[in-house]
């Protein structure tokens, strides 16, 4: 019968947890995350976007 | 209603992360790019709102059961528009693809979605995130319900005309108290009428005709042959002529020239054993021959298969209103009741107008009980 490594399970253990807990953070270390949860960041680029036209033609109630 | 901020739209709050949803890696729901840095590279391939067409494979993949009913939902297909268009239309196809046309241009960016009713606002008032993308189980009335049905349904019900509906001013009950979940599962995507619709919220459900107050004579002697808004509504707004069509620019509008607030009994155009009232109330639909013009000329040639004035449910209910007070505030009012002279389309509107020979005459009113007076000896 094939000897147990309890020195690879630990290892083993320690890399699982590991991946879990990158898994788990993942969105909020994203990229993504440097923008879209900073509010003075989005408000400075925001106020460079260009505004989504309309036409003026439209009138009453939709 | 007032847009959100820019930044708003997309701001991600912190308790975000603290939510189930939170833990989902942001492109495993949006796409994009999340290694890049620069705002062009990061968003391309991204998408909005990845529950709309197709619910399914987002938030399907743990509520399975919902998305599969709510994709064919009325919110997500609108599909009673087509059919009801195309009973007023010409069978040319030519024609029937420039309508189609049209309403691809107008009528289809109103749809909802999982996230225009759960995280944002709709996409029809610019959507924008409403709480840092935190996800309700339960539509904001304001943010997310009204913001689409707010012309009329919304500010009958809160009361912006009028006085608002009892169950809002009294109770506090939002939409939901009544338009339940039953909604998702409203339609298979095969429906004519909206109010065909499966789980329908109907007045009798709270109040059914058995259990309300048997002591008021009015509802013993009109039972189910008067929609319990004939009596207990108040007036609501009704659309004339609408016009739709593309500015120099290419940008979409609708002319709406006005709504005129008035309140008319009818007859029922969709009387079924479910709906067997006689009396109902119509509300006058934006419906015109000349609605499509832009698009294609004599586009609607059979405009008088479908009334101009439509069954309606206003949700500005009062217990009490000047109609329910005495029989004859009802009964030899010709004022209330449709007639030919109200209605531009007499052709169209032949099943809901009201001869004058039908209109309820005058009753003698019942003589009121005298009070006994206490006494005090």
């Amino acid at each position: 019968m094939r000897k147990i490594s309890w020195s690879g399970l630990f290892i083993g253990w320690i890399l699982f947890f590991g991946v879990m807990l990158l898994s788990a953070s993942n969105a909020a270390a994203s990229e993504c995350m440097q923008c879209h949860t900073d509010k003075n960041k989005l408000q400075s680029i925001t106020k460079n976007l260009p505004k989504k036209e309309k036409s003026t033609e439209t009138a009453g109630k939709g | 209603m007032a847009p959100v901020e820019p930044w708003k739209k997309v701001f991600v709050n912190q308790a975000f992360f603290e939510t189930e949803h939170g833990e989902i890696a942001c492109e495993d729901c949006h796409g994009g790019n999340p290694e890049a840095a620069a705002m062009d590279l990061a968003h391309q391939g991204m998408i909005g709102d990845p529950t709309f067409p197709d619910p399914t494979d987002i938030c399907g993949e743990c509520h399975e059961e919902i998305t599969e009913n709510a994709k064919n939902s009325l919110h997500y297909t609108l599909v009673t528009y087509r059919p009801m268009i195309l009973k007023r239309a010409s069978k040319d196809p030519k024609i029937v693809a420039k309508i189609d046309q049209g309403m691809k241009d107008h009528c289809y960016n109103c749809h909802s979605s999982c996230g225009q009713c759960h995280v944002s606002r709709p996409e029809s008032v610019d959507g924008g995130l409403i709480s840092g993308h935190q996800f309700s189980a339960k539509p904001s009335m304001t943010e997310q319900c009204t913001a689409c049905h707010g012309s009329r349904i919304g500010n009958e019900y809160l009361g912006k005309t009028g006085r608002g509906d009892v169950h809002f001013t009294k109770k506090q009950m939002d939409c939901t108290a009544c338009h339940d979940s039953g909604l998702h599962s409203d339609t298979n995507g095969n429906l004519h009428n909206r109010y065909d619709a499966a789980n329908l919220p109907r007045c009798i459900t709270c109040h059914p005709l058995d259990e309300i107050d048997n002591d008021i004579e009015q509802h013993a002697v009109h039972g189910d042959k008067i929609q319990c808004q004939v009596c207990h509504s108040q007036k609501y707004a009704n659309c004339s002529i609408c016009h739709i069509g593309k500015d120099r620019k290419g940008l979409t509008y609708f002319i709406n020239p006005g709504t005129k607030m008035t309140l008319k009994i009818g007859l029922n155009p969709l009387q079924s054993k479910d709906r067997p009232e006689k009396w109902v109330l119509l509300r006058r639909a934006p419906a015109n021959p000349g609605l499509f013009d832009f698009y294609v000329e004599d586009a609607l040639t059979q405009f008088n298969a479908q009334p101009t004035w439509k069954y309606t449910t206003p949700h500005n209910i009062l217990r009490k209103t000047f109609r329910s007070r005495a029989c004859n505030n009802c009964h030899g009012k010709t004022q209330l009741f449709l007639t030919a002279k109200d209605v531009r389309f007499a052709d169209a509107n032949r099943a809901v107008i009201v001869p004058e020979e039908m209109i309820p005459k005058k009753v003698a009113e019942p003589k009121k009980k005298k009070k006994r007076m206490k006494s005090y000896f």
